[in-house]
């Protein structure tokens, strides 16, 4: 038989289970184009990430020339070409960035750690900057840039031209770049706290009228201690211990209920009257809080996959220093795409799983993330079958705000008839009220669906103000809701 | 004053541009107006201005759309030394002066270019702006030449970029392209005013959509939230300059053998490993990553013959500095003495020769056939000692 054994090496922590696949396109080059390699005809295929060779998975294919390519959750694309002869099978092995430590593989694979390079030295990620003050002398290869514009068909163009040099003899750059207080800003290795809450919307403290909204926008405090104490007055909490740490990083693994991975679970039994966990993750002055989607169940297993979360050192005032992601192989990568605004790619893994999703519904979570990829690529203000997945993701599971987020979207984009902007608007106060949404789209989302009612009703104008506060605080640059509470 | 800089009749759905670069601020530090009082940091730049001409340029001498020609290229400008632009119309050069990027000129512009698109729902539109940006996120504001004119209402100066693009729902064209090439620094000044981050230029009146289509807007950001954007002093920024390479042929998509779009899908895939490999190359303070919103599939530009950034390197790195780099294909033979450092190309698509040639006992030479397609191509040369 011919055909392609393929896989993308690159190690994941196994939680004993399948490798997660990954989009791919397989073009088939047409052999009669000759050197300037046009393709033929071209088809999806989904191919493993993993270290073993005994993963790979063999694809039917004719003899003839291939290139493959491939774009990872990070970001990374991959590609290569290859030969087949008939009646073999051939070999190819993408060979993605390696993770810096085996035990930060998931993040890697969803782009929340950058690649091998050691830590104190490692560009920047998604969620952290290494900014510096003032300018920074920087030598320059011999390789700039041409304008792209002016090469002839068929020629090669090199680029090769001297950069302007500064007056100081120096190359620099224009940026603004803010100040740095160059000290560490996190304590890492500490255990974080997760705090277990009756209702989502009475995060707030109880004996207040405030909205959720309003009283996370508003909280301050002087110290993390003091705010993590507000916090967790009179809720149910847990420290949760490091799970691993080089002193410059640490992972926590978390899930709801006991299971067999090595992770911190956080039930205690008596979840009558819990519908949300939340994590705490404090800096010197202010905390990080964390919207965890618990339980995260992997859709063709049942099994409940942990929530990592990830904190790097720090070293400015208002960086970020926590990531979170799902160790699920089915759906963890939708949500380093969803990360990386590949909506048409969140798409289509969230369709290949609808039924599970969708219909049976046995991961509520990971059918927010399709349904903001589903609503965020719509083309055709009609109804679709897939409508109803959102309403049903609004109605039938109260405790996520997500659902009614993306209802709201879905009228507003559609706009046909008064009515829509009517149920619009009912979604949105609806979401309002349920609290935080589990994904920091929805955040955005809510605040401009707000702000577009708002204009004639001072309910939405006054939500949009407590919205926006909180969206402040948010690091958008994470597909899960994460809050900076507290300092500035 | 018409910001119309590029104008052709096109029968049925087109392409029409709006392009900003703005690097003479008049009241920051270094303007010809009453400074601010407090400048947040910001000063004069000159990167921007030579990125916005890039962008128009290339938009009038290399754009093709295969269902949606260019119509328009409207450009404003803010550049203490020339207000100047040019570009080749055929073998004629043209050269227009570029009105000023300051929040009349760009009332006017947005209004001519929002009337444009507005002819039918299959047009496609076009947004770049190069200049100073302060966040408050999701609010960005975008500066314009005239920032600060007020010094009570500084940022009277300035385009509240996310709800432009939000009322923009309201225009017919629904396919809408927008490239933010600004840094994102947070900013005191939008939080202190309660999120009021400019002026919107479009306002929201409520209206309904009745073309029976979702608008795709996707935005591709140069930068991430809170991190700086680079630029060289008069030169086209990174991010710009990636782009540029995104629609000569990085960002294209082969939909049908033999023709090559540009998408934005497959273009963000580029501008990722340009902007990633730039940053490097050019050892900037930080590396620059461009995330993308509401990133949908929209058919760009159609490229007859895409240029492939290339990057030749020998592995190790060490062997570089004693090879000489060889790339041939057919007539095209081009090659690199031994020089530190990779080889940076850019070639069109095919297949290519790539060797490595040492007259030192150090290395073995080795050669090698690379298949070069889009977006971006490492070709490492593995050689033994």
């Amino acid at each position: 038989m011919t055909g392609l054994r393929i896989r993308i090496d690159k190690y994941l922590e196994s939680d004993g289970t399948r490798p997660p696949l990954v989009p791919a396109k397989i073009y088939s080059i047409d052999p009669s184009a000759g050197s300037s390699a046009s393709t033929r005809s071209s088809h999806h295929e989904s191919i493993p990430i993993s270290h073993r060779p005994e993963d790979a998975i063999f694809i039917k294919l004719g003899a003839g020339d291939y290139y493959v390519e491939t774009v990872l959750p990070d970001g990374e694309v991959l590609s290569d070409s290859f030969s087949l002869t008939a009646e073999q099978t051939s070999e190819l092995v993408l060979r993605a960035e390696r993770s810096p430590h085996e035990w930060l593989s998931w993040q890697s694979l969803v782009g929340n750690v950058s690649s091998s390079a050691p830590p104190a030295q490692a560009k920047s990620t998604r969620a952290t900057k290494t900014s510096r003050s003032g300018k920074k002398k920087v030598t320059q290869s011999r390789e700039g840039m041409r304008d792209a514009s002016r090469n002839a068909a068929g020629s090669a163009s090199e680029t090769a031209v001297e950069p302007t040099r500064h007056a100081k003899g120096a190359l620099s750059f224009e940026a603004v770049a803010s100040e740095s207080f160059e000290r560490p800003e996190v304590s890492i290795g500490m255990p974080i706290r997760v705090v277990a809450v009756k209702e989502p919307a009475s995060i707030a403290i109880e004996a207040s009228s405030a909205s959720a909204w309003e009283w996370l926008g508003g909280l301050a405090g002087d110290s993390a201690a003091n705010l993590v104490a507000t916090l967790s007055q009179g809720r149910p909490t847990l420290d949760v211990a490091t799970f691993k740490s080089d002193g410059n990083q640490a992972v926590y693994r978390i899930t709801l209920r006991p299971s067999s991975s090595a992770a911190f679970h956080v039930s205690s039994g008596d979840d009558a009257n819990t519908s949300r966990h939340f994590a705490l993750v404090p800096h010197l002055r202010w905390v990080e809080l964390i919207a965890l989607p618990m339980p995260w169940n992997v859709i063709r297993s049942g099994r409940e996959a942990s929530i990592e979360i990830v904190t790097r050192q720090v070293y400015e005032e208002n960086d970020f220093c926590a990531s979170a992601t799902a160790r699920d192989e089915d759906l963890g990568p939708l949500l380093g795409y969803l990360s990386s605004g590949l909506l048409p790619t969140v798409r289509d893994l969230a369709e290949t799983a609808r039924d599970m999703l969708f219909r049976k519904w046995e991961n509520p979570y990971a059918a927010c993330a399709g349904g903001y990829a589903l609503v965020g690529t719509a083309r055709a203000a009609e109804d679709r079958e897939w409508h109803d997945w959102i309403r049903t993701l609004m109605n039938r599971f109260p405790d996520i705000p997500d659902g009614a987020i993306q209802w709201a979207q879905l009228r507003l984009k559609t706009r046909r008839t008064q009515a829509d902007i009517e149920e619009a608007r009912t979604a949105l106060k609806l979401a309002y009220r349920r609290g935080l949404p589990f994904y920091s789209m929805g955040i955005r989302l809510l605040t401009e669906g707000l702000e577009w009612l708002s204009r004639d009703d001072p309910e939405a104008a006054e939500m949009m103000k407590n919205v926006r506060r909180v969206a402040w605080r948010t690091n958008f640059q994470q597909p899960f809701t994460i809050l900076r509470i507290g300092g500035a | 004053m018409d910001a119309t800089v590029y104008s052709k009749k096109v029968k049925g759905a087109a392409t029409h541009a709006l392009v900003i670069g703005v690097g003479s601020y008049l009241h920051l530090p270094g303007g010809q107006g009453k400074k601010l009082p407090n400048s947040w940091g910001m000063r004069q730049l000159s990167s921007p201005p030579a990125s916005a001409r890039a962008v128009a340029r290339w938009l009038i001498e290399n754009y093709q759309h295969s269902s949606k020609a260019l119509a328009t290229v409207s450009l404003l400008l803010s550049d203490a030394k020339s207000q100047e632009f040019s570009y080749l119309d055929g073998k004629a050069e043209k050269t227009w002066k570029a009105p000023l990027a300051n929040m009349a000129e760009l009332k006017a512009a947005v209004n001519a270019w929002h009337t444009r698109g507005n002819t039918s729902p299959d047009n496609l539109l076009l947004f770049y702006f190069c200049g100073h940006g302060i966040a408050a996120l999701p609010d960005l504001a975008l500066l314009l030449a005239d920032f600060g004119a007020d010094q009570l209402a500084p940022l009277d100066g300035a385009l509240n970029f996310r709800l432009f693009r939000q009322n923009m729902d309201e225009c017919a064209a629904r396919e809408q392209c927008y490239f933010v090439d600004a840094c994102r620094v947070g900013s005191e000044l939008l939080i202190k005013n309660a999120g009021f981050a400019g002026l919107p230029v479009i306002q929201n009146t409520g209206a309904l959509n009745v073309s029976g289509r979702i608008r795709q807007m996707p935005v591709f950001y140069s930068t991430m939230a809170g991190a700086p954007a680079y630029g060289k002093p008069g030169k086209p920024s990174l991010f710009t300059t990636a782009l540029l390479e995104g629609l000569a042929g990085a960002g294209c998509e082969e939909p049908q053998p033999g023709q090559w779009q540009v998408q934005t899908t497959f273009l963000h895939h580029a501008l990722n490993r340009l902007m990633r490999e730039g940053s490097e190359r050019l050892a900037v303070p930080q590396t620059q990553i461009n995330p993308a919103d509401d990133l949908t599939l929209i058919e760009l530009n159609s490229v007859r013959n895409p240029q492939v950034p290339v990057v030749v390197t020998c592995s190790p790195n060490d062997a570089n500095g004693k090879a000489t780099l060889r790339c041939e294909s057919g007539a095209l033979k081009e090659r690199r003495a031994p020089t530190k450092g990779s080889w940076r190309l850019q070639l069109p698509v095919g297949e290519y020769d790539f060797a490595a040639e040492f007259k030192t006992q150090l290395f073995k030479s080795t050669r090698k056939k690379f298949l070069i397609r889009p977006a971006f191509q490492t070709v490492s040369l593995e050689v033994k000692s």
